[in-house]
């Protein structure tokens, strides 16, 4: 009996040993990994990098909240100094121009899509791009949208869509996937344009062949404004 | 074994796996940080986000400076009518319901370009802060779109905005040319004109 237990205690001891000789070699790699000199470790370039990422957010934001409040002053200041009626017709025209800029929030019946990356996404594979999203917006565009936002970005004549790293830069303001566009426009005819346009053709194929996920379906929609204000430098109107 | 070894030997497998966790996704974290991909994505990122902060503090400066003018001014409706008259002419341009003119860049292609290659293109023309673009002659707005009959060759691209921005911001190497693929002719200009949306 006594000779049956005692390999048992040893097999024991002996695995004992060996977790806490695994659990060693991890600690002192982890506590080497924090201690590596800051002016040799390879980390630190992309640290900063990361690092001034996250202050350009923010101060992104409160520029942004800044031009947003000054807009608003403006406005008010300029309907209250207005003098003649034809400044008053040009005012108007120019609260209609805004709103055809995106720069005030539109409410009405329009789609609602969903573009995801797919749950086997591996490097670019099964991954939403910023290219599936402009194409998403051109056909939405060609079939008589009236307002277009992505995650909450007003699609205005400026917007660029610049892919980087697993972010999407869209007004300038980081955000990344799930994307919700909203389009306002004929729901009938934006969700027929969404299955059959032969410019999403590709992407269609991405749905069905990398498993990238899509949804569309028809809501009442409140578009939000652009936030920033325009500012023309180097073009003349003729 | 007995029940407390059985016990000590769970606590340090438990102890063991959470230390084997964190230690790989330590190392799967560091790793993103220097592989070289996600550091020059990081870095574009950075840029983007640096020259979004610049126009968007041009944009506050601006204003306020119409604000103030507004205050200060003894003939405020005056200078509200000034302001009005140069806010329509912006939108105007934006809106594409104007010709317009000024310095710029203009791409011509001598193969076909795809619908992708455009959409690329007028994407980064305006990342580059075109201020109006046109696309064999037709304004490229807010609300455009390209359709799919493709563009036989000559395509001619006109941007206009800060000449120089623009110019060396297509010709980057890695950039936007070099991703279409597609034999191009770059002309900066100082004089670039474009005609109203139809």
């Amino acid at each position: 009996m006594r000779s049956l237990i005692l390999p048992s205690r040893r097999l024991v001891l002996l695995g004992l040993f060996g977790v806490g000789a695994v659990i060693g070699i991890v600690l002192v790699s982890q506590l080497r990994l924090r201690t590596v000199p800051q002016r040799v470790s390879p980390l630190v370039p992309g640290l900063a990098l990361t690092q001034a990422a996250d202050l350009l957010t923010a101060s992104v934001a409160s520029e942004r909240a800044a031009v947003d409040q000054l807009q608003q002053q403006l406005a008010a200041a300029q309907a209250a100094a207005v003098g003649s009626q034809a400044d008053r017709a040009l005012l108007r025209e120019l609260t209609a121009e805004r709103d055809e800029l995106g720069l005030t929030s539109r409410t009405g019946r329009g789609v609602s899509i969903t573009l995801a990356d797919s749950p086997r996404a591996v490097g670019a594979f099964g991954v939403v791009g910023a290219a599936d999203i402009r194409d998403v917006i051109n056909v939405l565009w060609r079939h008589q949208a009236s307002a277009i936002s992505v995650n909450g970005e007003r699609m205005v004549p400026t917007t660029a869509i610049v892919a980087a790293a697993d972010l999407t830069i869209i007004n300038g303001a980081k955000t990344t996937q799930p994307y919700t566009i909203e389009a306002l426009g004929s729901t009938r005819e934006l969700l027929e344009a969404l299955a059959a346009d032969p410019l999403l053709a590709p992407f269609r194929a991405k749905v069905t062949l990398e498993g990238v996920r899509f949804g569309s379906r028809s809501a009442e929609l409140t578009v939000p404004p652009y936030r920033g204000s325009f500012l023309i430098e180097h073009a003349r109107s003729l | 074994m007995n029940r407390r070894s059985a016990g000590v030997v769970g606590a340090i497998a438990l102890a063991g796996g959470a230390l084997l966790v964190w230690q790989l996704r330590a190392q799967s974290a560091a790793l993103a940080l220097v592989t070289p991909d996600t550091s020059a994505q990081t870095a574009v990122t950075v840029l983007e986000l640096t020259r979004t902060r610049d126009q968007l503090a041009k944009q506050r400066a601006d204003l306020a400076t119409k604000l103030a003018t507004l205050a200060a001014s003894s003939e405020q409706a005056q200078a509200t009518h000034d302001q009005a008259v140069t806010a329509h002419q912006t939108n105007q341009i934006l809106l594409g319901t104007t010709a317009v003119s000024g310095p710029g860049i203009q791409l011509t292609f001598e193969k076909t370009v795809t619908t992708a290659n455009l959409l690329d293109l007028t994407n980064a023309l305006r990342n580059l802060g075109a201020e109006a673009i046109s696309v064999n002659g037709e304004r490229f707005v807010g609300t455009s779109w390209i359709d799919e009959r493709g563009f036989e060759p000559p395509v001619s691209v006109v941007a206009i905005g800060d000449q120089s921005l623009l110019d060396n911001g297509v010709r980057q190497r890695g950039g936007i040319l070099d991703g279409l693929g597609v034999p191009v002719a770059i002309v900066a200009s100082d004089e670039l004109t474009m005609s109203a949306r139809q």
